[in-house]
């Protein structure tokens, strides 16, 4: 007998085996279609979230803000101040990601006793104000401080002097002398001591509390944004070992999207494994998908008397035909049904994104891991039916 | 004729799991005989059934079929050997549900070589012989238990065998349906056919010519 003969058997004669190859056909196509509508749904999650992220870093027209907040001041027993040069450090690891534009507001709270009265202490920019007595900011000593109009006055009063611009005085804050210069007197009708922001931190009579840096990212891409990330856990690191918080929405939506894509690919890969064992049952119960028994044709065509190698010829013939057919058929499939693969995508992350990810190298990949399935399956197949010595009993056995 | 002679066979032989199947067997079985194969399980029953079936090649001692020396066949040869002189039937029938009655008999023709009219008309000749020219484009689903046996004998014989090795083939049928095929089986005989039938069934292999009984691989 010829090989000739077999192949007559297998596909010459393939209307009395059409049963036979449309079931292994089917269930193939049926898992491939699947396996590829897995891959592209994980991928196209993938694709829209960062569609999602470019367009939401868009609709900021590319200005990210990063806060520092929910910090309290020094000395607090629940929190931790930030000091300028932790501000720096903050804009220093940020700058690497991309341009920053500067911090836009700061919030001081430190109460104090000056002249007996309760004041409010207030760190500044050293602008926005204007003197209407005395040194203007820039002409003042370091450890200068402006009061406003009506602490000047009850300053005056309780200290009994007539003119207190340029007297230096001692100010005890939280049990801490603090030397300063009355520089002069504020216009501003407000409460409170105002000075040059840099020596009432290092003084420590002020804090910052919140802080708000805006950031110029404007293509808003994934990499753009885990880069950004990276810096803010960096810093977070660095600024807040003892407490606080550094956020940013842009960033906070950007991780939500990574969870949300991990999620899925966690999903994907679980379904690739369920559906990897199910192809490992195939070859463990000798069938495709536990319904049509090839291994059973193959002993019964050995004991017919069939050669070994001619079985194996058939095998392969027979599910390289079915397997790679049927992965072809279903990567036609995944892309007929593209636009569903983008539009679960968008549900997944809840966007009005939508990106089918098309990637070649997806669909070679899988071709080639159903062609991998095939060259199992026969092995197997060969490895059960030829080289098992108790083929009767595994014949017995398996039926 | 079929000549046993001094045949052990060993299964892992030098590994740890090694399990002697078959130790120092001789023995006959005439042309025509219809002899039955009993024992425990594990007493080298269907080991005995792969080695005449050349299946399986002995670890020591020779087995003649027809005078050949079929034990040190080669893939080839024992392959050819089986195709023109060996009919197996199964204890689970082992037909191609998805082929029909007429087509599972066909296929020791076609693996053959056989044209279609020439294995057509020896599939439908077997299944008259064995009552089931009715039954030629029946699915094997559409069958019962003793009928898909006949259609596993037809198959066995299609090829012209005139060696049956038969392996437990009513361990899947009532006690009717069972007698039945012994029926086949013992009018083969009369024929010319030498049957090898691997069975438990005391009653069935009472039937039989002889019966070799089979003990932790030694002929009783």
């Amino acid at each position: 007998m010829k090989f000739k003969d077999i192949a007559a058997f297998a596909f010459k004669d393939w209307k009395k085996h059409k049963g036979r190859f449309f079931i292994t056909a089917l269930l193939c196509l049926m898992v491939s279609t699947l396996i590829f509508a897995i891959t592209y749904i994980a991928f196209s999650t993938q694709a829209t979230a960062r569609e999602d992220m470019r367009m939401y870093v868009s609709g900021l027209d590319g200005v990210v803000q990063v806060n520092i907040g929910k910090v309290g001041a020094r000395g607090d027993e629940e929190g931790y101040s930030v000091m300028p040069e932790d501000i720096a450090v903050l804009k220093e690891h940020l700058s690497a990601v991309g341009e920053v534009q500067g911090v836009k507001t700061y919030e001081i709270t430190r109460e104090v006793r000056f002249a007996g009265a309760l004041v409010r202490v207030k760190a500044i920019e050293n602008s926005g104000v204007t003197v209407s007595e005395g040194l203007n900011i820039e002409e003042a000593p370091e450890n200068a401080v402006w009061l406003s109009a009506f602490y000047a006055a009850l300053a005056e009063r309780y200290l009994h002097v007539t003119d207190i611009v340029g007297k230096s005085y001692s100010a005890l804050i939280e049990g801490k002398s603090i030397d300063f210069v009355v520089a002069g007197v504020l216009s501003e009708d407000d409460y409170g001591i105002y000075a040059k922001s840099d020596y009432l931190y290092k003084s420590g009579a002020a804090a910052i509390t919140n802080a708000e840096i805006a950031l110029k990212i404007p293509d808003g891409e994934y990499s753009t944004m885990d880069a950004l990330s990276g810096a803010i856990d960096k810093a977070e690191t660095q600024i807040y070992p003892q407490g606080g918080a550094l956020s940013s929405p842009a960033v906070s939506h950007y991780k939500d999207l990574i969870t949300a894509t991990a999620l899925t690919a966690v999903l994907a890969a679980v379904a690739a494994v369920f559906f990897a064992l199910l192809m490992l049952s195939v070859l463990r119960n000798n069938a495709v998908i536990g319904i049509y028994d090839n291994i059973r044709l193959y002993s019964l065509m050995r004991c017919l008397g069939v050669r070994r190698t001619d079985i194996g010829l058939m095998a392969a013939a027979e599910i390289s035909v079915c397997v790679t057919g049927a992965s072809l058929i279903a990567v036609g499939l995944s892309h007929a049904f593209a636009p569903l693969c983008a539009r679960a995508a968008s549900v997944i992350l809840d966007t009005s994104a939508c990106v089918f990810a098309w990637q070649w190298w997806v669909d070679i990949i899988c071709v080639f891991a159903f062609a991998a399935f095939a060259a199992v399956y026969v092995a197997v197949t060969l490895y059960k039916t030829i080289k098992k010595k108790k083929l009767l009993s595994t014949v017995r056995n398996e039926v | 004729m079929i000549e046993i002679k001094d045949v052990t066979k060993i299964y892992n032989g030098g590994k740890a799991g090694e399990v002697k199947a078959l130790d120092d067997v001789s023995l006959t079985i005439e042309d025509g005989e219809f002899v039955a194969v009993t024992g425990e399980s594990g007493s080298g029953k269907s080991t005995l059934l792969n080695l005449i079936g050349a299946l399986d090649a002995p670890t020591q001692g020779k087995i003649y079929v027809g005078g050949q020396d079929i034990s040190g066949f080669s893939e080839e040869q024992a392959a050819k050997f089986r195709r023109e002189n060996v009919g197996f039937v199964f204890q689970g029938f082992y037909l191609e549900e998805s082929f029909s009655v007429l087509v599972n008999v066909e296929i020791p023709l076609i693996l053959r070589g056989a044209d279609e009219k020439e294995r057509e008309a020896r599939a439908r000749e077997m299944l008259e012989k064995f009552d089931l020219a009715d039954k030629a484009e029946a699915m094997p689903a559409q069958l019962s238990g003793g009928q898909m046996q006949r259609v596993c004998i037809a198959r066995a014989l299609a090829g012209g065998a005139k060696l049956v090795l038969a392996d437990e083939p009513t361990g899947n049928l009532d006690s009717v349906s069972g007698s039945a095929v012994i029926d086949v089986f013992r009018k083969l005989a009369e024929e010319g056919v030498t049957i090898v039938m691997v069975t438990h069934n005391k009653e069935f292999a009472a039937r039989c010519d002889r019966i070799i009984e089979l003990k932790d691989g030694r002929v009783q």
